[in-house]
């Protein structure tokens, strides 16, 4: 749904490189602290409210992007820009993006979210998944102690899944 | 030799009310369906499983449709769906998508049933009279209420149904605050307010559990039983018969047929991918309107060399969708009182109303025509698809505090109501299904090219009536409301390609939904429909099946005494 939604309007062949089959299963530790950057940077903590690592964004996402039945091109998108971000980092400042302060990952960012469509795409991707994290049920382990329903108010359904009856575990 | 009086072919609203029929009246009955048999005890409040992976529908990779729509040049352009946002499985499991709606039942009136003679011909609209009348199936309706579980309150209003019972069996479900308002703004506005009977029971039945009320229930599976599902409110009764055996996972690929034209078996693959075959006296076909066309299409035979049932080269034509689009209000707390404040917060009881003051239009403005149903509701709870609507101001993607201020206000500074439209949409030689001749699905079989092209009066209608529910929201003091027609139809509510009616050259089946040229073939689905009405389907499909169910019986000489 979030992919196709991403995907939408572009070109074919920037489609295909960006839907490019991986070999991946499991990030590096160092696309592990890029991603966990930019999901802090896009949802950050805040002294009223949970950011990215509050509500457990990256194991989230390892999670989502590995579970059986996933979408490919959902996982190959979210991987295939991992390694673009980093590139354009050294493209446009030289320097590689865990070094970048607040405003250069902002700048960096914000041209790649307005300028490219495979940044778009991607931060749009990766900013689903936050929501997500903070607003599944703490079942899939997100949304710790409910910490993204409290923020929000939010009231959840009831009965709430057990462990044994997720998804990936019905049927 | 045989296997079972009737094969049925999925187990939705066209394939309960046959199967327990069939099966209390003591003959064997196999339903089989592609989808798992998920209970009550698999439904759980998890917008993950329920709503942002396909737990209910099928790996587009493998199985999947092709979609030929118009461009903005108004040319066609075609694409798999796996390569696009449509997704047209819905609610694959036994009990079919009825486990998934949300309800809201509405009965079709008698004009619908005559819309051709009652409002004539529409250039480029293939409409046409139904062979039955409201009459003939008022019954049904009757039975629906009693079998299924419908739940409400009758109230007169211009446009009301002949009933034959003064009232629903079942009290209406709890009502939220924000219904009196509904009904106060209704008074002012000289219009009628509807209370929506549910096919939702308030209270336990049948070892069904009543309604908790939980606050998600449209697109959910419901965990009481209290929903009307085919699968809750019917089959189960038709196993607990002895004569009824469900098969889940069981996919079918092909009906065959003989020299004679006759269907003797059904072609299916079990849950392990392995080819079964199944003989049967009678078969019932109840896919949903795409896959129930594109079976027969894909069962040719010695007499069907164009598949099976369209000799005439009908099967297929004529699907229907349904028009409309919708509108919110935002109704923001620090503009109310504390106490409607508060009543406005309540979660879990139901709106329930809805306005059909132009069912049927006859003004200077639009002349005489087809008009349709507004449903009024709350705006789904599913807070992750809530979110990420909000992360787009206009075409920047928002993140950071922006963000994340934009999302409080949105979840904790007001409530939204919602109206949903529901008009005709007009059956034209532009939608259809047929086989599609490049691609084929995961077992190698061509898979269903759906072609959407809808009639430029269905936006008409639609937007009339969209005018009239963001009046109605703005006049029940929303601070702002919005409404719009939606750029493409749903991909639920599906009906037609199969349409019953006299005349062999123009529909598939006949009066009782035998196909025209297959003796032991029916198709209780809402496939039959040549019009679709301006209400969701799903009361007239139950009432339908319930129908041809009768014929069904009778042809098999009624009930088979009971052997003690």
């Amino acid at each position: 749904m979030a992919t196709a939604a991403a995907l939408a309007g572009m070109p074919l062949a920037l489609r295909q490189e960006l839907t490019r089959e991986t070999s991946f299963v499991l990030f590096s530790a160092g696309q592990r602290q890029l991603v966990a950057a930019v999901q802090e940077h896009i949802f950050p903590h805040e002294p009223d409210s949970p950011g990215a690592k509050d509500i457990n964004a990256l194991a989230y996402l390892e999670w989502a992007i590995t579970a059986p039945g996933i979408d490919p091109d959902t996982r190959n998108i979210i991987v295939n820009g991992v390694g673009r971000l980093q590139d354009a980092s050294r493209e446009r400042s030289d320097i590689p993006f865990g070094d970048l302060s607040f405003d250069q990952t902002e700048r960096l960012l914000r041209y790649l979210a307005d300028k490219t469509r495979w940044g778009r795409a991607w931060l749009s991707l990766v900013l689903y998944y936050v929501f997500e994290a903070l607003l599944s049920d703490p079942v899939y382990g997100g949304n710790p102690g409910k910490i993204g329903w409290r923020w929000l108010q939010h009231q959840p359904g009831f009965p709430r899944p057990p462990a044994d009856k997720i998804y990936g575990r019905l049927g | 030799m045989i296997d079972c009086d009737v094969c049925v072919i999925g187990s939705g609203a066209g394939g309960g009310p046959v199967a327990l029929t069939l099966a209390e009246a003591g003959f064997s009955v196999v339903v089989l369906e592609k989808g798992p048999w998920f209970t009550e005890q698999d439904f759980y409040k998890d917008e993950i499983a329920c709503c942002r992976r396909n737990t209910y529908s099928r790996n587009l990779q493998e199985e999947f449709h092709v979609v030929e729509e118009r461009d903005k040049n108004n040319g066609w352009v075609t694409k798999p769906t796996y390569d696009s946002s449509w997704d047209l499985w819905n609610g694959n499991m036994v009990g079919g998508s009825t486990n998934l709606m949300s309800g809201f039942f509405h009965r079709l009136k008698p004009r619908d049933f005559r819309l051709l003679s009652e409002f004539g011909a529409i250039d480029g609209a293939n409409i046409a009279d139904w062979p039955i009348s409201y009459g003939d199936l008022e019954p049904y309706y009757t039975k629906v209420e009693h079998e299924v579980g419908i739940s409400g309150r009758v109230v007169d209003h211009p446009n009301l149904e002949p009933r034959s019972t003064r009232d629903y069996p079942f009290r209406a479900t709890a009502e939220h605050p924000v219904a009196a308002w509904f009904d106060e703004t209704c008074k002012t506005e000289s219009l009628h307010s509807i209370p929506v009977a549910r096919a939702i029971l308030p209270g336990q039945l049948n070892g069904r559990g009543g309604c908790q009320y939980s606050g998600y229930c449209g697109s959910y599976g419901c965990s009481t039983g209290a929903k009307g599902s085919s699968r809750a409110a019917l089959l189960n009764r038709a196993v607990a018969t002895g004569n009824c055996d469900i098969r889940p996972n069981s996919h079918v690929y092909r009906l065959i047929s003989d020299a004679g034209g006759r269907v003797v078996s059904a072609g299916y693959y079990d849950k392990k991918g392995a080819a079964e075959l199944i003989r049967a006296e009678i078969f019932v076909v109840a896919c949903q309107a795409v896959e129930t066309s594109r079976l027969l299409l894909l069962s040719q035979g010695p007499r069907h060399p164009n598949g099976l049932a369209n000799n005439h080269g009908q099967v297929g034509k004529n699907l229907l969708f349904t028009t409309g689009g919708g509108g919110t209000g935002s109704f923001g707390y620090s503009k109310l009182n504390r106490k409607k404040a508060a009543a406005l917060k309540v979660r879990g009881p139901f709106v329930n109303r809805a306005l059909q003051d132009w069912y049927f239009i006859d003004n200077d403005e639009m002349g005489r025509m087809k008009g349709g149903t507004i449903d009024f509701l709350f705006r789904h709870p599913n807070p992750i698809g809530q979110a990420n609507r909000q992360k787009w101001e206009s075409d920047r993607l928002l993140w950071g505090t922006p963000l994340k201020q934009k999302l409080k206000s949105y979840f904790t500074d007001a409530r939204y109501l919602r109206f949903e439209v529901f008009a005709d949409w007009l059956p034209n030689d532009d939608c259809n299904v047929a086989l599609d001749g490049n691609f084929t699905d995961k077992w190698g079989s061509p898979v269903a090219r759906v072609k959407i092209g809808d009639h430029p009066h269905n936006a008409k209608v639609s937007r009339y009536l969209g005018r009239k529910g963001y009046r109605m929201l703005k006049a029940m003091g929303a601070d702002s409301a919005s409404w719009g027609l939606s750029s493409k139809p749903p991909g639920i509510l599906l009906a037609g390609g199969c349409r019953f009616g006299i005349d062999p050259n123009l529909s598939v089946l006949d009066r009782n939904c035998r196909a025209h040229d297959v003796e032991n073939l029916y198709v209780t689905d809402g496939s039959f429909m040549p019009t679709g009405g301006s209400v969701p389907h799903t009361w007239t499909i139950y009432a339908n099946s319930f129908r041809v169910a009768d014929q069904i019986l009778s042809e098999l000489g009624g009930s088979k005494p009971a052997i003690n």
